[in-house]
């Protein structure tokens, strides 16, 4: 078997994916967040990379003596300055304009994967077309593709939603729905017997969720992402920002499905007869929120989708189910 | 002497004038009229007696005179004229028997004719019906292509303004050939024209990223699960993975 090596590429999280020795597959998370301490002297300096250390925190050390906090630590920071972290990514795409962040990505990536020894395949996430925005997916692709080439990997990027096919769509015989709720986008992908005929994205998910629900309760977004990521009840709203957070997660829910029999219907010229009713498979961390599966299933009974849904399974893990795709994909 | 008028004077107008005189006057003055209202009178009960003398004389058999008849009389005439019609209707209708066994072929045929006439006009009854169904449901037709026919009057209008529209759009496609469409936010060109090749330029310096030391430590999670299986599947299913 050969030693590939997959990568979710998400807005929120870098999610790699390795086979050990014992060909058991292996998952290294890190949070895509950054925080920049500049110091006001040499003594400040040593003060803020003392207290760093003490606590544990990721952290890169600039050559102009700055501290780059990384990772969970990065939203903490921010919060207790009242700040807001930067990620390099915005709604599933590097861009020109975050270019700051990008030796930080590129330092984060190398750090899951390791250096590449110029013949190792890597297959990595990428989201698809937007259907609700102008932005550019090409860019992010060929970009990323030459930041991990550097790296010695032999890279190919695949859909976000068809990596998750590949995870958890193989009982089915590689035909369903996929959905991949990341902070960024929602990625979705139509598959029949291992063909995606369809593949899309929209851009109202998890990012949208924390702004609306900070906006809403004028709070910071990097607080309610904290807040929502220690566990959400889509039926029991403990807070008033877990209300906030319950109700843009329903809208989200709705907006998404909305959007996919929308566009499979203008479509349907593109799609087979598909005879027996199929699974939506659903990832990502949004997934996680309690209740998730039960708001999506009323959701689509409201909705009129031309593909019948027999049913909705949550990934066996939502957050590693792309990597996981891309592993596979890349022992092939 | 007495002086005599005349008894009609025609004035010069032509008017007549009669009974005008004096004397006539004096008559009715001292009503001299007595005796001819009593001559009247005696004259008709003249009459009346002369009458029923008449009809005594004729019930007793005495002759009557000419053109009188007694009621006795008038009943036997009556009697006799209806004895001899009863006696001649007799005489008819034996004629008629007689010519019944004649008639019969005859009223066989006016019977059998009567049957195909009745039949005749059941039949034009039943055209008539079935006419008039007919009729009601071209009226229908005609009615529904009349306002077809107004549909294509009116299509026709509409395909006249959109070809006058195309015109303006074939126009503005000559025009835009030289440039690409945009569909859908994706720009489409035609396939046979040289294309620009994609380059995308590292907005970073070759040197960003030195002189920067990561302290990081990443935890990893290792799951129990074979990988080996899955990837079979995968090999069956795929062959191997589809090129973007």
């Amino acid at each position: 078997m050969s030693k590939g090596v997959g990568l979710d590429i998400g807005t929120n999280m870098l999610v790699a994916g390795t086979l050990g020795e014992d060909g058991k597959p292996t998952f290294k998370m890190q949070r895509d967040a950054f925080y920049r301490i500049v110091p006001k002297s040499e003594v400040n300096r040593n003060s803020i990379k003392k207290a760093l250390d003490k606590r544990g925190f990721n952290f890169i050390s600039d050559k102009d003596g700055s501290f780059v906090v990384v990772g969970e630590e990065a939203l903490e920071t921010a919060i207790e300055r009242n700040d807001v972290a930067k990620r390099p990514l915005r709604r599933g795409v590097i861009s020109p304009k975050e270019k700051d962040s990008l030796p930080m990505l590129k330092i984060l990536i190398e750090n899951l994967l390791g250096k590449g020894d110029g013949d190792t395949n890597l297959i990595y996430s990428v989201p698809a077309r937007p259907i609700d925005g102008m932005f550019d997916i090409v860019y992010h692709t060929e970009m990323m593709g030459s930041y991990l080439g550097q790296m010695g990997y032999i890279a190919q990027p695949i859909n976000e939603a068809f990596a998750v096919a590949l995870s958890e769509l193989l009982e089915e015989g590689l035909t369903g729905i996929c959905l991949s709720f990341g902070a960024g986008m929602v990625n979705t992908a139509v598959i029949h017997q291992g063909d995606p005929l369809v593949e899309f994205s929209t851009t109202r998910a998890g990012d949208f969720i924390d702004m609306s629900a900070g906006n809403a309760l004028d709070i910071s977004p990097s607080l309610v992402q904290l807040e929502k990521e220690s566990g959400v009840d889509l039926n029991n709203h403990s807070t008033k920002i877990m209300e906030a957070v319950s109700v843009y997660y329903g809208s989200v829910i709705r907006y998404t499905l909305e959007n996919i029999a929308f566009e499979l219907a203008n479509r349907k010229k593109d799609l087979p007869i598909f005879r027996d009713e199929v699974t939506m498979i659903v990832s990502g961390g949004l997934t996680k929120a309690t209740g998730f599966i039960g708001k999506m299933q009323q959701v689509l009974t409201t909705i009129d989708l031309p593909i019948k849904v027999s049913n909705i399974k949550k990934a066996g893990d939502p957050m590693t189910a792309v990597s996981n795709g891309c592993l596979l994909a890349a022992q092939l | 002497m007495s002086i005599k008028y005349k008894k009609q004077f025609v004035k010069s107008d032509g008017r007549k004038l009669t009974r005008s005189g004096p004397r006539d006057m004096q008559n009715r003055l001292t009503g001299g009229s007595t005796d001819a209202s009593l001559v009247e009178l005696l004259t008709n009960q003249i009459t009346d007696l002369k009458a029923d003398m008449l009809a005594i004389k004729s019930r007793n058999g005495e002759s009557a005179p000419a053109g009188f008849f007694s009621p006795e009389q008038v009943d036997e005439e009556i009697r006799k004229a209806v004895e001899s019609a009863v006696a001649e209707t007799a005489m008819s209708l034996k004629v008629n028997n007689n010519k019944d066994s004649d008639l019969l072929p005859l009223v066989k045929e006016y019977k059998s004719q009567i049957l195909a006439l009745q039949q005749g006009q059941d039949n034009l009854t039943r055209l008539h019906a079935s006419i008039t169904e007919e009729n009601s449901s071209l009226k229908e037709n005609i009615d529904k292509l009349t306002a077809e026919l107004e549909e294509t009057n009116e299509l026709k209008k509409q395909i006249a303004v959109l070809e006058q529209e195309l015109d303006g759009k074939k126009e503005l496609i000559e025009t835009l050939k030289t440039r690409p469409a945009i569909v859908d936010g994706e720009i489409i060109v035609d396939p046979e024209r040289p294309q620009m090749e994609q380059l995308f330029v590292d907005p970073l310096e070759e040197d960003a990223a030195d002189g920067m030391e990561a302290s990081i430590n990443v935890e990893s999670v290792t799951k129990d699960e074979e990988v080996d299986d899955k990837v079979d599947k995968l090999r069956d299913l795929l062959g191997s993975l589809p090129k973007r």
